[in-house]
């Protein structure tokens, strides 16, 4: 008996240690991140790595500026926002409030496959059809801001989508009653009760998609152009944060690889920072929904 | 009220247009997904490509009387004349450039001086025969059939009546060297531009002299010379033999005798333009028109599937990478399923709410949060330098395993909620301790949907990329063990795309990796839909 | 003189899918008047009162039969428009339900969304007036004059339930339904809403679902008992009180069952 309980505790302690791993890896991320990555601002001072746009790192003089591709990642972030946003939230509207059963399931399976499909996949698809529809149309390479921002929307749509529809539904329905029996439209009942209601929730499943976004890799690696310069307008190549890392991997040494290190930094910085406000957001999305319900 | 009536009725039409904008995006969705998946689709089963070559696309069996024999064993069915004179003069020692076969080049000739030699050297070399060091030659044909039959990836040139009489153990291949050779003054710069290129529908038209200037074509104000071989000559038997028809002698010069006599025509007639044999007009120096073309075939083949890749994936196929990716797969799913099942069993049955859940649970959605990129550099730093397993399987799998783990914990969390109080209190009430609970009626009630969320993230981590680049390496042999680099699907995608290696490849294996996530999501939604409907009942 | 019918209903049939719910129900609505329906839960009184502006349209599976005219015309003629009947018939619910956004928007969301989008400076002082006259006639006036522009959710649950009611006044409705308002109240909001009631009923026809025996005797001219989807009895309120017809009224009234 007593060695039973012995037994328990220990597969108990375990179950601990498996609950509080995920915890322990972001802390021991930041860490090794940190570590590995801060020595360079002893030498570069932080303010030269995110304000210069000078990217040497294998120069006789090297330097190590990065606002090039803080910008194009922002960049690209943002356009692909501007057309992912719309599309999503009329998508989460359609699901949450008009869908007929058949149409709405297919529309569902499809944002869930779109969701799975692998990044690498997007890339080929981008350099294949995007960048060759964006180069018939506007000339140039096509591979740079625009071709990317369009792959990246496609990729952050479903979580937009599905963000949109759940805290769409979490709206009570009194509120939407209550409009209706007013005398408004099913139009003016969404547009003016719904989003409204379910704005803190819409909007941290728009700050989701932006990191989504912000952190991809491959897709815009394939269709970006990679260019390591100042983006020049919305069809000129760019490079990201996540480009940088990724392209000299394979062969910086020294200070070049510690200052990939460090532009991993400045990417999960940002990260961070988005999930704090997703966190904040949805806190408030579910409390207003409570609020809301009154009694 | 009659009026407002009227506005009413307007108000609900524009609405419409709305919902109809809605509606049309949502269906927008299902064409999105139709076509990415699609065009992988299509792309990777079939291939369809723009080709630019200075050959014309006519295979001669027996060109000026030489036949030219390979190993049984080479698939290859055709050679253009660069090729064969590459073979011949050393430039390559195995196959890969040629075809998809990587085996080691032998170029076989009969001796020079012995009966119908010259012919063959005629062929490749024309006036000025330059054989290559790495050529074998072979006194009788007899020989060197013997040595073409008994050494794989060898070819033989050697002329037909040598053959008579002979069985070959070797199959005869076809010659193209055929090309459209231009005076060089049509091919000079104008603006920085000048004549490269022409579609293969158009060269009909440039032969019968329309457009009647170069200029129509980028080039330099000079009028179009079509130039015709003479009736008897090789090459315009050549010509007849292809089907091709022969530009008239519009005003132009009539050339006459062989090839040569025809490109030494085109050099000296300003505009000139006419069929030749490569052989003279590199000779010769012109320049040739590049003819575009487009042609069509069967990309994903079984053999594919099955064969292992050769030379970074030039040749081959990719089945020690799909075994890779399958091993990959049961490790990482062998990791993080039972480390994410188990925290879901504490975060649920046994946590008590309050701060430490609320950290437990916001290390969970950063953890979701963190892009895979930072996961390679973690890996790296901690699994393959700090821990020292280097490049490699097990490098990889604990790296993708902590990218999935969030999915595996939320989706079981769920799973284990849906379970109904009643069932852990039956079972307390018999006695059992609450760890006995747990793992014999808790987990098992809850088990599809732990499936389901495991098969979710196993088709996250099938196309991750970028988290395995840093961490799992990128040889393409089958792995050997926990520490032996290998490559996965998708990164072999990435680096046939990045190393420049074959874009058909690319979208071949795509289409595998497309199926397979495919088929994981849409096990998955099964699995759910399962779920729900024993729920219901 | 008898009273002036506003809502006039015959043989009225209600299916929620297989399930009837609404039996033959047939009733005269008087015009400012306040007409309570009672009846145990799940009786078909707040059915029969959403059936009045068609809210139950918005419930998948919901089949009617029979006839409701609003002033002499049916409400479920094919070309009825259900947005200016809802317009003209205003609801309240049980549970007050302010938007989430601040008290003046919620008065103002009906004018609004029926008048034209335009924002001149004279159609705000309009607005201003509508939305203070609402609060006005709601009682809510005094203590939210401060706060108008504050989120709607701060007030409390009293408060709330009669902004609901000022935002209905604000589409200047002719008939109010209230389905059970002050369930979800304390005694004191409750006895100001009733107080309201009685204030409104110079304006409006109003008709009022309650659980409260006490409160249909307090406050209505008329009461409908409905059971099992029936509506057994109806009659001016005194009649059905002191006098009723029907066995399963007075064992209803005098809290036998229910």
């Amino acid at each position: 008996m007593k060695r039973r309980r012995i037994a328990e505790r220990g597969i108990e302690g375990l179950l601990v240690f498996c609950g509080a791993l995920s915890i322990l890896a972001v802390l021991f991320i930041t860490l090794f991140l940190f570590l590995r990555g801060a020595p360079l601002f002893k030498k570069v001072p932080l303010t030269e790595f995110l304000f210069s746009t000078r990217w040497e790192p294998t120069a006789a003089d090297p330097g190590y500026g990065i606002l090039s591709f803080i910008v194009g990642s922002l960049l690209v972030t943002g356009l692909s926002l501007v057309f992912a946003v719309p599309v999503g939230l009329s998508v989460g509207v359609y699901l949450a409030e008009l869908a007929q059963q058949r149409f709405s399931r297919a529309i569902r399976t499809a944002v869930e496959l779109l969701a799975g499909i692998p990044s690498v996949i997007y890339g080929l698809f981008g350099i294949a059809v995007i960048a060759g529809l964006n180069r018939s149309a506007f000339g140039g390479t096509g591979y740079g801001v625009l071709s990317a921002s369009i792959i990246l929307a496609i990729m952050t749509l479903p979580t937009i989508i599905n963000v949109t529809e759940v805290s769409l539904r979490a709206v009570p329905r009194e509120l939407r009653e209550g409009s209706l029996a007013l005398g408004a439209t099913q139009w003016q009942t969404i547009i003016r009760v719904l989003v409204p209601s379910a704005r803190s929730g819409i909007a941290a499943g728009v700050i989701l998609g932006m990191g989504r976004a912000l952190g991809e890799t491959m897709a815009v690696l394939m269709v970006g152009g990679n260019a390591p310069i100042m983006p020049k307008g919305l069809n000129g190549m760019v490079r990201t944060l996540t480009m940088n890392i990724i392209t000299d991997m394979s062969y910086a040494k020294d200070d070049h690889l510690t200052s990939l290190f460090a532009t991993g930094i400045v990417l999960f910085v940002f990260i961070l920072a988005l999930n704090l406000v997703v966190q904040i957001a949805l806190k408030r999305s579910l409390s207003g929904a409570e609020g809301a319900a009154g009694a | 009220m009659r009026e407002s009536e009227r506005g009413h009725a307007a108000k609900i039409r524009q609405e419409r247009w709305a919902f109809g904008l809605i509606r049309a995006l949502s269906g927008a969705t299902i064409i999105i997904l139709a076509a990415i998946v699609g065009f992988i689709l299509w792309r990777g089963l079939r291939y369809s490509n723009e080709t630019r070559s200075p050959y014309l696309p006519y295979a001669e069996r027996s060109p000026e009387g030489v036949a030219i024999l390979v190993n049984g064993g080479l698939r290859l069915e055709e050679l253009d004349f660069e090729q064969l004179l590459g073979i011949y003069s050393d430039e390559y020692i195995n196959w890969a450039k040629i075809c998809a076969d990587a085996t080691d080049l032998l170029p076989l000739a009969l001796e020079p001086g012995a009966p119908g030699a010259g012919s063959a050297e005629a062929l490749v070399f024309g006036q000025a025969p330059a054989w290559g060091a790495l050529v074998e030659f072979s006194p009788t044909p007899e020989a060197l059939l013997e040595r073409l039959a008994s050494t794989p990836g060898s070819i033989a040139i050697l002329p037909e009546p040598a053959l008579a009489g002979l069985k070959p153990e070797a199959r005869r291949i076809g010659l193209r060297r055929l090309v459209v050779a231009m005076n060089p003054e049509a091919a000079e710069l104008v603006n920085e531009r000048s004549v490269e290129e022409i579609s293969l529908g158009d060269l009909a038209g440039l032969l019968r002299g329309s457009p009647a200037s170069w200029a129509a074509l980028g080039g330099p104000e000079l009028p179009v010379r079509p130039l015709a071989p003479e009736s008897r000559g090789p090459l315009a038997a050549a010509l007849e033999a292809a089907g091709l028809e022969a530009p008239l002698p519009a005003g132009g010069t009539p050339a006459e005798d062989s090839g040569q006599d025809t490109c030494a025509a085109i050099a000296s007639t300003p505009g000139a333009v006419g069929f030749a044999f490569a052989r003279d007009a590199l000779g010769a120096g012109l320049p040739l028109l590049r003819l575009r073309g487009r042609e069509t075939g069967w990309n994903l083949k079984l053999r594919y599937l099955l064969e292992e890749p050769r030379l970074s994936g030039r040749a081959g196929g990719i089945s020690t990478i799909i075994l890779n990716t399958l091993s990959m797969l049961l490790l990482t799913v062998g990791i993080a399923g039972p480390v994410g099942v188990a925290a879901a069993i504490y975060l649920v049955e046994y946590a008590r709410q309050g701060p430490l859940l609320r950290l437990l649970r916001l290390g969970t959605e950063t953890l979701a949060g963190i892009p895979s990129i930072i996961f390679g550099l973690f890996g790296m730093l901690v699994f393959v330098d700090l821990l020292g397993f280097g490049f490699g399987l097990l490098s990889g799998c604990l790296t993708l395993s902590l990218m999935i783990l969030p999915t595996i914990v939320r989706s079981s969390e769920e799973a284990l909620k849906t379970v109904s109080p009643a069932l852990r209190e039956g079972s307390l009430a018999l006695g059992a301790t609450k760890l006995q609970t747990v793992f014999r009626v808790v987990v098992p009630a809850a088990s599809p949907g732990i499936l389901t969320g495991l098969l979710l993230a196993v088709g996250r981590a099938v196309g991750e990329t970028a988290a395995l680049l840093f961490t799992m390496g990128s040889d393409y042999k089958l792995a050997k063990g926990l520490f032996s680099s290998s490559r996965a699907l998708s990164t072999h995608i990435y680096l046939l795309f990045a190393e420049g290696i074959s874009f058909d490849r690319a979208f071949s294996t795509a289409t595998v990796l497309i199926a397979v996530v495919l088929a994981f999501n849409l096990a998955a939604k099964r699995l759910v839909g399962r779920m729900s409907r024993n729920a219901a009942r | 003189m008898p009273p002036a019918v506003k809502i006039s209903v015959r043989d009225l049939d209600l299916w929620y899918g297989s399930v009837q719910a609404l039996r033959k129900v047939g009733a005269d609505i008087a015009s400012r008047s306040i007409t309570a329906l009672i009846g145990p839960s799940g009786c078909g009184k707040s059915t029969f009162l959403r059936t009045l502006n068609r809210m139950n349209d918005l419930i998948e599976g919901v089949r009617v039969e029979g006839v409701v005219e609003y002033e002499g015309s049916s409400i479920f003629a094919p070309g009825a428009d259900v947005i200016e009947l809802r317009k003209r018939i205003g609801m309240v619910f049980q549970k007050p339900n302010p938007f989430p956004m601040s008290v003046y928007d919620n008065v103002a969301y009906g004018p609004r969304i029926h008048g034209s989008p335009s924002r001149r400076a004279a159609d705000r002082r309009a607005l201003d007036e509508i939305v203070e006259r609402s609060l006005e006639q709601a009682a809510l006036l005094e203590e939210v004059k401060d706060r108008l522009h504050k989120p709607a959710l701060g007030l409390s649950g009293g408060q709330q339930q009669r902004l609901c009611i000022a935002r209905v006044l604000a589409v200047e409705p002719d008939v109010l339904l209230m389905d059970e308002p002050t369930s979800a109240l304390d005694p004191i909001s409750t006895s100001k809403i009733e107080n309201l009631l009685e204030e409104l009923k110079k304006r409006y026809t109003i008709v009022i679902v309650t659980h409260n025996m006490q409160q249909a005797g307090r406050v209505s001219d008329a009461v409908g008992f409905f059971l099992h989807g029936e509506l057994v009895e109806y009659a001016p309120t005194k009649e059905v009180f002191f006098n009723p017809k029907d066995k399963r009224t007075e064992a209803y009234i005098s809290g036998r069952f229910g």
